[in-house]
């Protein structure tokens, strides 16, 4: 479970999988040994079906992450322009360019991605 | 219009109690960090989260394209994802990314019409080719500002060569959005037409960040890095 929630987090916040990771696959990204402690939080609870949602104001919402409020949809968003932010800055301090940025866009998109929806049913026409 | 306002699109959806219901899109106009990069922003209206998102990349168009992308995988987000829609485009005309099919065939490219020379551009840039001894040379790119037209249909031009002479081509579509993908994946068809065979530009100096069409929805192509 550990290794399986440990190669997900590394698709989501590098796109490899652990055996690249471990082969040195190179990326123009910077290596983030550790990933932040509210990734590692979102990405933990987003790997267990029965998880227990957290809403902005400390309480628990319980239920499946479909079920997750807009608040902590939108808490995750955050985390994602975050990551972006610091990658669009890492990119420009080190002159990474064209490439470094399109990688961090796409890296983005997939965070946004990951967030899960739930849609309300079908109204009745 | 908001002098920062680039354009807006009103998509519709369909509330839980069947009431349909309206949120507007607005983008922004392309800003440049100290790092020379471009951001263009966008935000939607309620019932949807007010925060301000957007698009960056080196370059206008793109940026621009990043910001629609941002936008469709917002909303694949939300609980009104499956009931939106822009025209009954139930992407609501918005770019998402794809692996372009080996059956995908290049929509027909509308005749070039003459260079009035006055036209405003949206953005200037550079492509490579390979000259008549195979040497690699640049040609200038430029997509021109959508406008609508008097029909009320949209217009967006793009050219390769001198923006004040060369001939130009126009997407069209309903909105500037529209055109502008209109245009853009027209620029892609039209710049692998020229190259010679088996020639593929250096990453990053070709078209390949532009989407491709498929019917009215537009797609980043997941082959190449874009």
């Amino acid at each position: 479970m550990k290794k399986s929630f440990l190669g997900l987090l590394m698709i989501l916040l590098f796109g490899l999988d652990p055996a690249h990771a471990q082969g040195g696959e190179v990326s123009i990204l910077p290596a983030q040994s550790e990933p932040s402690a509210e990734f590692l939080h979102l990405y933990s609870s987003s790997a267990e079906d029965d998880t227990v949602a957290n809403t902005t104001n400390g309480s628990r919402a319980p239920g499946h992450i479909g079920d997750m409020s807009d608040e902590e949809k939108e808490r995750r968003r955050e985390v994602c322009d975050r990551e972006k932010e610091y990658c669009d800055d890492w990119c420009g301090k080190t002159k990474g360019g064209s490439a470094c940025w399109q990688e961090c866009m796409k890296k983005y998109i997939a965070c946004l991605k990951a967030i899960p929806s739930r849609p309300i049913p079908d109204p009745d026409y | 219009m908001d002098d920062a306002i680039l354009t807006t699109r009103t998509l519709s959806f369909l509330d839980p109690k069947a009431e349909p219901r309206e949120v507007d899109l607005t983008i922004f106009k392309p800003v440049q960090n100290e790092y020379s990069q471009w951001k263009v922003a966008y935000i939607l209206g309620p019932p949807f989260w007010p925060k301000v998102r957007y698009g960056s990349s080196d370059n206008i168009p793109v940026a621009f394209i990043y910001a629609l992308w941002v936008v469709s995988a917002y909303l694949r987000g939300t609980q009104h994802y499956a009931h939106l829609h822009w025209q009954g485009n139930i992407d609501c005309g918005l770019p998402d990314s794809a692996f372009r099919p080996a059956s995908w065939v290049p929509p027909e490219i509308t005749p070039p019409e003459p260079n009035p020379g006055d036209l405003e551009v949206f953005s200037s840039s550079t492509v490579s080719y390979p000259d008549e001894v195979g040497a690699i040379s640049t040609l200038p790119f430029t997509v021109f500002m959508p406008k609508q037209s008097e029909d009320g249909r949209w217009k967006c031009g793009v050219t390769f060569g001198s923006s004040l002479s060369s001939s130009i081509y126009y997407g069209v579509g309903e909105d500037f959005i529209e055109a502008f993908l209109d245009a853009a994946a027209m620029a892609r068809v039209i710049y692998d037409s020229q190259l010679p065979a088996g020639w593929k530009p250096a990453e990053g100096t070709g078209c390949d960040y532009l989407p491709f069409k498929v019917g009215r929805s537009y797609y980043l192509d997941e082959r190449s890095a874009r």
